[in-house]
């Protein structure tokens, strides 16, 4: 707009931006102002576990021992293993036989077993007599899965015998680390 | 002849009182002299508006909201994020990476500046990588990122995230823990300038 010689100048107008400045110059930072944004993503480590369920377990489910006195028709027993934790695990152990010429084989299956007998059974382990052997009880074990466990220690006539596979003996392995980016 | 000449001066008087008396009614009439022009001038002054999106990048790849579970020793995961400058003036972006809780005490983290938009997914870089946080050899305890510097009105950065749970976690300390991790940047806009042009 034209500006009329003699007039005023348009005092009002100035004063507006003259209150803006003044706004700034208050903060003392000269215009601090900040936007902010974020993102979020939630995490959690897994967790570990397993339990050995069966006649002969110790520890709370942690370890097992099997004594009894052989006969000359041999001697089975069964036990269970889970996994407790929240990703697949595999666990193992050492197991020891002790008594006179004894020794003991390790079976495993998915289903349940009746004596030695089961559908998709696997031979785990021979563990002679005085030697500890490693023995791996379930392999990449889903969590909450569950595996059946027969020992089976052939027959000697008199024998006191003791299977054991102490809770301190035990160990969980784990896959090595992956890349979770998709989750 | 001698009455003429004797009549001439007495008209002139007539005439003469009859213009004071005009110009009497006149000046009495206050409202005759207020004629009056304006004018004026307009400045129009707006305020800058400061504001970032923190938003996730590479399209189609993992998004911050796809939660991680399970997590395991050594176990790593990737992470894109678009830094946009939204506000109407140049920013300084400054960020961080945080988590809750315990998890974070076994975390490790490498962050880099990208010159150019990922492809959705992947995890190299196609223009000039820079390192804000760590390396890719040896990641870096999470906290402040360098400085991503000055943004544009309307600009991006385009930032790669790893994130690595140590190999050698304690199984005591770290099994079964949950953790949030927060990536987040403030923009700042600096005024003080003369801004007589504008």
């Amino acid at each position: 707009m034209p500006h009329a010689i003699g007039t005023a100048l348009p005092r009002a107008t100035w004063v507006v931006a003259a209150a803006a400045v003044l706004s700034l110059v208050s903060s003392g930072t000269w215009g601090a102002w900040q936007g902010t944004g974020a993102r979020n993503g939630t995490l959690t480590s897994a967790q570990l576990g397993y339990s050995l369920t069966g006649s002969n377990v110790t520890g709370g489910g942690t370890g097992y021992s099997w004594g009894f006195l052989l006969s000359l028709a041999g001697a089975t027993d069964h036990f269970s293993v889970t996994n407790t934790g929240s990703v697949a695990e595999t666990i193992s152990g050492t197991m020891t036989v002790t008594g006179l010429g004894a020794s003991a084989t390790v079976y495993g299956c998915a289903n349940a077993f009746s004596g030695t007998t089961c559908t998709g059974r696997v031979t785990l382990a021979t563990v002679p007599n005085g030697t500890p052997t490693a023995v791996t009880l379930a392999t990449n074990l889903a969590a909450s899965g569950t595996y059946n466990i027969a020992v089976s220690v052939p027959g000697l006539l008199g024998v006191t015998v003791t299977v054991a596979m102490p809770a301190n003996s035990m160990a969980i392995t784990l896959r090595s680390g992956i890349d979770r980016t998709s989750g | 002849m001698t009455e003429s000449t004797n009549r001439a001066p007495r008209n002139r008087r007539r005439a003469a009182a009859l213009l004071l008396s005009v110009g009497a009614v006149l000046t009495a009439s206050g409202t005759w002299a207020a004629w009056q022009s304006t004018g004026s001038l307009t400045q129009a002054v707006d305020s800058a508006n400061v504001t970032v999106n923190v938003a996730d990048g590479g399209t189609g790849a993992a998004t911050w909201t796809t939660g991680i579970t399970n997590l395991l020793p050594g176990d790593y995961f990737y992470r894109w994020v678009d830094v946009t400058n939204t506000g109407s003036v140049s920013q300084t972006f400054a960020a961080s990476l945080t988590g809750s809780s315990t998890l974070p005490g076994a975390l490790t983290a490498w962050v880099s500046n990208c010159s150019v938009a990922f492809t959705a997914g992947s995890t190299t870089c196609s223009g000039t990588s820079t390192d804000l946080l760590g390396s890719s050899a040896t990641p870096a305890a999470l906290g402040s990122l360098s400085s991503l510097g000055s943004v544009s009105a309307g600009a991006a950065k385009h930032l790669l995230v790893k994130v690595v749970f140590s190999a050698s976690a304690n199984q005591a300390t770290y099994q079964n823990q949950s953790s949030t991790l927060t990536f987040s940047v403030t923009g700042t806009a600096t005024g003080g300038n003369d801004r007589t042009n504008g």
